[in-house]
């Protein structure tokens, strides 16, 4: 696996080579900046596997470049890991937003290490079976229903993978008091039927948008578990109030079916679960919340998307 | 794609590494206590002086990256400290000196 490791203390970066080694990862490349590792992102021929970057840099943060990676085509779907003395809330929630996979802090531990570059290495596996897949196929993207995509939306939306991460961080921190919503589009193998791979993800990215756009909070963060659902997680306090939540959602959509209207395109409808709050004593695992958090969506609190058929089913489903 | 195995014996061998990774670190005590010497001297006169603070900052900040990874995990820890107390209240100049003294004390003894 080819590794970019960013980081401005070049000793620290020693220690990493030495520990990645030692997990037999030794193609290994550091730089000491953020304008170095963009720089070379994009002269490498050969794309990195995984990048590595610390948070507090000068002149551009490691969540700034996090972000400018996910833009860069190279490095849009490699998993970044930040690897950081920051261990505050504000900082992982920032990093998440901002497109990392995985948060590690320092000091390094070498079995935290081994865990993270365990994930990298079967995420490495699966997109190059994809890409040879689609190579093979000659049709570009090859794209399943049930894949658990990235979906492009400009903040706030990871993959399913770093939601499970981002939810377990904070559980080691003892800081998961958040709500999980799911949301399922209940037409969705019917849209993934007629439209290509591309548009299917398109307007899956739509519904995203809509969703984090109706939650209004900075710190929540979406994404999309494949199979047209997704799962928000959001502050906990105050308590979302799910009736003017689904309201602003089902303005949105109504627009957005319009214009699909115009193109000719099937109107999307979207089942809204009811939320799932768990507690710092709770026994289930921050994982399972967001599993339940999508289960409920198949007994919906409420149905939107400006249909006729439109209803509100109140709390308790 | 390489193996994510552990081969038998790496471990002494990243010890070895880490050692002189730390030698390295020792080495380096010379130049980040001058940058620590240099912001005390500048906040002793005025505690607000944000170049001061942030040239501070920033090296406790590095030293808390790397030291604990070394083994040196009361410097890092304590590193780590000041670099949080200066985010949290940068003006707060009684209780950052005290750390930071201890600081330096324990870096300089490193190098004995």
């Amino acid at each position: 696996m080819k590794i970019l490791a960013v980081d401005d203390e070049p000793l620290f970066c020693e220690v990493l080579v030495a520990e990645l080694q030692n997990l037999g990862q030794s193609d290994v490349h550091v730089v000491y900046s953020a304008a170095d590792a963009l720089k070379q992102v994009i002269s490498e021929t050969k794309p990195f596997d995984c990048v590595l970057l610390d948070i507090d840099m000068p002149e551009m943060t490691g969540i700034d470049l996090c972000s400018l990676l996910r833009k860069t085509p190279q490095t849009s779907d490699v998993p970044i890991i930040m690897v950081t003395s920051r261990s505050e809330l504000d900082s992982v929630d920032k990093a998440f937003a901002a497109g990392a996979t995985d948060y590690l802090v320092k000091p390094l531990d070498s079995r935290e290490l081994q865990g993270r570059m365990t994930m990298a290495v079967s995420i490495t596996r699966e997109r190059i079976a994809r890409k040879q897949a689609a190579a093979n196929s000659n049709q570009g993207t090859v794209f399943s229903f049930e894949e658990a995509c990235r979906l492009d939306i400009e903040h706030s939306c990871l993959d399913y993978l770093a939601m499970q991460n981002y939810v377990l961080k904070l559980n080691s921190m003892q800081m998961f008091t958040q709500s999980a919503v799911g949301f399922r589009v209940e037409n969705a193998r019917e849209l993934f039927q007629i439209l290509t791979g591309a548009d299917f993800k398109g307007v899956m990215a739509d519904v995203a948008e809509i969703i984090i756009e109706a939650i209004r909070s900075e710190t929540s963060i979406i994404a999309y578990a494949g199979s047209g659902r997704f799962v928000a997680v959001t502050g906990r306090y105050p308590d979302i109030d799910m009736e003017t939540f689904a309201d602003q959602i089902e303005q949105k959509l109504v627009t957005l079916n319009q214009w699909y209207a115009e193109l000719g395109q099937l109107p999307v409808r979207l089942d809204v679960g009811q939320p799932v709050n768990r507690s710092l004593i709770s026994l289930e695992s921050p994982a399972d919340v967001l599993e339940k958090a999508i289960e409920n969506t198949y007994q919906p609190m409420f149905k939107v998307g400006g249909q006729p058929d439109t209803l509100r089913l109140g709390r308790g489903g | 794609m390489q193996s994510n195995i552990r081969k038998p014996g790496n471990r002494s061998r990243l010890s070895d590494t880490l050692l002189a990774i730390r030698a390295k670190f020792v080495g380096s005590v010379d130049e980040r206590l001058s940058v620590l010497a240099g912001a005390v001297a500048i906040l002793g006169e005025n505690p607000h002086e944000a170049e001061a603070l942030g040239h501070l900052r920033r090296e406790c900040h590095r030293i808390a990256g790397i030291a604990g990874s070394i083994g040196l995990h009361e410097e890092g820890a304590l590193a780590a400290e000041i670099d949080g107390a200066i985010k949290s209240d940068p003006a707060n100049w009684p209780v950052i000196k005290p750390m930071l003294e201890d600081l330096i004390t324990r870096l300089a003894d490193l190098q004995k």
